[in-house]
């Protein structure tokens, strides 16, 4: 037996002792670590320039009005919305709006928004008349203010329109604020002084690579003003009536919208891609289950999909209906698909919307699928 | 004197921390409901004694604040207290280098343990392809900074959030600034973004609805308060969650006001700027773009951010790859190529590629693939420094090699026996005295069971007290 202790018994007690208060010392230390507190500091770092991506659209910015809420526009044209608790629980809706150049001079705007307020349109002389002098950071500019005869809002309140054009080289900006005559009114003063607080940064237009737009939001303020660029990609097709170019993701080729508020909306996508992208029942199961729906049997694939008529060319229409998930309004969804196999690669033309509008758009998205061939 | 050794060194405060750590494990549990992971690993565990409300562990419960020892108090006294009764008790011989190296290595283990608790520095680093970084974002912690810019560096003046969320009046040692907070919100959201937030939770909300929510808000005269408003959010608890904070501050230089400013993450730090963009549009486009102001011919630069550590090297992301399985939307890899320098050594390493169980080692910093942004240009890398890296793998190599040595130790005397055993079956008139010794262990083994000795086994000791310690 080596006790290796042993060989020094008389010093057993105090070694022991002194080691106890060693621990007690790196406890010590592990408390006084713990109670380090930050405070300020300073130091030099290697100067540091900005780096992030040049502005590809307008900047505008302003002093917010007290009482001001900015909210979503819920419309692509616009660049900002506000709103305004009014009178009678009616609220005041402001607008800033980039339009091209082309949309329309003064005089017609100005008579445009006397319809919608239901005055009757006027003549340049009288539009002189009834400008009124404002300042749009620092320049001068002409607001014109217009009242409903009428009590239009329900029958019971006048309407009232505050409205400025300020334009700039390939654009005009519309500032706009309309509501219940009352609130507008009272608003007025904090318009003018919102109007004057403006500043627009117009961005230097940048030689972009076209993949880069589709992942840049989108790139032209106007928004729906002005359509993305074609894609290099994007062979010779003939566009339906109707469908818009829209912003896609950049996996995509092309991206369009079809319908509205009343008719409902779908959206069309068209991918590309190489090889063999799994089977066709591979993809009527993903699609199916992208809408809750289970998988199919081998053999119901022929009710989900038919063999397009086109010749030499291998088509497949594809049709996988559903509730989409997460869909506010439940609505039915329905998805339909044309997938040509062409040249190594697979195409897919998705279109995916509301259940009627969907079934009205069929034959255009056929013939749009085959004029790309 | 010796009563008190004897304490310290027993099986009792043992026990106590024992049940003390089960106790803060149970409370700590609880109040992570309420308090949520971070503050109630700072709070109850990373403290030595903590005084919090009892509201924490019910929301329903009063504010009445108790004290409990917290967890590195717990943690502490049960390794002294270990640790001395190991060196009290444990006789060193050769019999037991084995066991006596197992202890070793599990004691290094606890002790590694506690040294990343306090060194270790996480971060993260966002960087777009073509863009580089020099330094690396802290996950919870903010500063509010004045930089004084410079042709060849900047000086940076760097001011921890707790001190803008508690004071109304900071002034600069060694410059001629005051900024004074005129409002301060612990999380914010832009407020295009908060609307669009609550129209999603709760389906469709009218305009009266939506302003039932917002408590308060702000936005500046100047620079970014000019273009971007922020409402109030009550702070977040969640993990996969961070609180962004915002001030509305004024910068005074020898008592001239240099106007007041918005400050806050979403317009400083890359990547909530990058999120406000991608998720509301060109509103928020450019959101991080620098607010500066002139003050005697230089140039000055405010903003609220995450704190930023800086390196003495810069790492290009010069590609990142999403590889996904054919046809599918199955992520099947990810990773990132990067070019590295070295400012100081003049180090260049080009095409590292950062992969998911592939990390990059450098400069005592590891970086590991953690994530990326929708569109597959922009790479998050996960960057940690912890000095004490090394210590769980050669405590656990140690545990090993004792664990070895007494299996082997004990193989040998079982080896002996049985050889004895043998040699004895040859020779039956030894026999009897064998049984004999056998029958005399028995014996002892037995009034070891009956009776607890006031000194236990000392090698069963640690081992509970590792298998359950909290720290």
């Amino acid at each position: 037996m080596h006790n290796l202790f042993n060989k020094m018994p008389h010093s057993e007690g105090k070694l022991k002792f002194s080691r106890i208060s060693a621990f007690a010392a790196i406890a010590a230390a592990g408390l006084l670590a713990g109670c380090e507190d930050p405070g300020i500091q300073s130091y030099s770092i290697p100067a540091e320039s900005h780096t992030s991506t040049a502005p590809t659209a307008p900047l505008v910015s302003w002093v917010t009005p007290e009482g001001w809420v900015e909210m979503a526009s819920g419309s692509a044209m616009r660049y900002a919305t506000f709103m305004i608790k009014g009178l009678h629980g009616h609220n005041v809706d402001v607008s800033i709006t980039p339009l091209p150049a082309m949309q329309g001079g003064e005089l017609e705007n100005v008579n445009r928004w006397r319809g919608q307020v239901g005055l009757d349109p006027i003549d340049q002389e009288e539009l002189d008349k009834q400008a009124e002098k404002v300042s749009i950071g620092g320049e001068e500019a002409r607001l014109f203010d217009m009242t409903s005869k009428e009590a239009t809002i329900h029958g019971e309140h006048h309407q009232r329109i505050l409205a400025v054009t300020h334009s700039m080289p390939g654009k005009i900006w519309f500032f706009k604020m309309m509501g219940v005559a009352e609130t507008v009114g009272e608003q007025k003063q904090a318009f003018q002084a919102f109007l004057k607080s403006i500043a627009i940064e117009e961005p230097e237009m940048p030689a972009m690579p076209p993949s880069m737009t589709g992942m840049m939001g989108s790139p032209h303020g106007g928004g729906a003003s002005a359509p993305p660029p074609p894609r290099q990609d994007q062979p010779d097709w003939e566009v339906p009536e109707g469908w818009t170019a829209a912003e896609g993701s950049s996996m995509r080729i092309a991206t369009f919208q079809v319908g509205g508020e009343d008719s409902g909306f779908a959206e069309i996508a068209v991918t590309k891609f190489p090889g063999s992208v799994g089977t066709l029942q591979g993809n009527i199961d993903r699609w199916r289950g992208q809408a809750g729906l289970g998988p199919i049997q081998p053999d119901q694939i022929d009710r989900y999909s038919r063999k397009l008529d086109w010749e030499g060319v291998d088509a497949t229409l594809v049709d996988t209906s559903g509730v989409k998930e997460g869909a506010r309004d439940e609505a039915t969804q329905r998805l339909l698909t044309v997938i040509v196999n062409k040249g190594g690669f697979k195409w897919f033309f998705k279109m995916s919307g509301s259940s009627e509008l969907v079934g009205q758009q069929e034959e255009n998205l056929i013939k749009f699928a085959k004029s790309a061939q | 004197m010796n009563k008190l050794i004897d304490f310290l060194t027993g099986l009792k405060l043992t026990v106590i921390c024992l049940a003390a750590g089960f106790v803060l494990v149970f409370i700590g549990t609880l109040a992570q409901v309420n308090v949520g992971l971070y503050d109630v690993q700072t709070e109850y565990f990373r403290q030595y004694v903590l005084v919090r409300p009892l509201s924490d562990l019910h929301a329903s419960w009063p504010e009445f604040k108790y004290i409990f020892p917290g967890g590195y108090l717990i943690g502490w006294v049960l390794f002294a207290n270990l640790v001395a009764a190991h060196f009290k008790r444990f006789k060193l011989t050769w019999q037991k280098s084995g066991i006596f190296l197992t202890h070793i290595g599990i004691i290094m283990l606890l002790l590694g343990q506690f040294m990343t608790e306090m060194f270790q520095v996480e971060g993260s680093m966002r960087i777009e392809e073509g863009g580089s970084k020099n330094y690396s974002n802290s996950h919870l912690d903010n500063e509010l900074v004045l930089i004084e810019k410079g042709e060849k560096e900047d000086l940076v003046h760097s001011i921890p959030e707790g001190m803008v969320a508690n004071k109304s009046e900071i002034a600069l040692p060694e410059t001629s600034f005051t900024i004074s907070v005129k409002k301060y919100f612990k999380n914010t959201d832009p407020e295009l973004l908060f609307y669009a937030r609550m129209q999603e939770e709760d389906g469709s909300m009218s305009f009266e609805d939506l302003q039932k929510l917002v408590r308060d808000k702000m936005s500046a005269p100047n620079g970014i308060g000019r273009r971007l408003t922020v409402v109030k959010k009550a702070p977040t608890a969640k993990m996969d969650d961070r609180n962004i904070p915002a001030a509305l501050i004024e910068i005074k230089a020898g008592g001239e006001s240099m106007g007041e400013w918005l400050v806050t993450n979403w317009a400083a730090d890359d990547a909530m700027a990058a999120f406000a963009h991608r998720v509301s549009g060109n509103r928020y486009a450019n959101l991080d773009a620098p607010q500066t102001f002139e003050h005697d011919g230089k140039t000055y630069e405010i903003a609220m951010r995450s704190v930023r550590q800086y390196k003495p090297y810069t790492i290009e992301l010069v590609d990142f790859a999403h590889d996904k399985y054919q046809g599918t939307e199955i992520a099947k890899n990810f990773s990132s190529t990067v070019h590295l320098t070295n400012h100081e050594t003049g180090e260049e390493r080009k095409n590292i590629l950062i992969k998911m169980n592939e990390p990059l080692r450098y400069g005592g910093e590891t970086y590991y693939q953690s994530s990326f942004e929708p569109g597959d240009r922009v790479t998050i890398l996960q960057v940690v420094r912890n000095p004490a890296d090394w210590v769980p793998y050669v405590s656990c190599t140690i545990v090993g090699v004792g664990l070895t040595v007494q299996f082997l130790l004990s193989l040998g005397r079982f080896g002996k026996r049985r050889r004895k055993k043998d040699s004895d079956n040859e020779t039956p008139g030894r026999k009897k005295d064998n049984k004999n010794a056998g029958q005399g262990r028995r014996r002892a083994a037995k009034s070891l069971a009956k009776k607890p000795t006031k000194e236990p086994e000392p090698a069963a000791v640690p081992k509970t007290a590792t298998g359950e310690s909290p720290s």
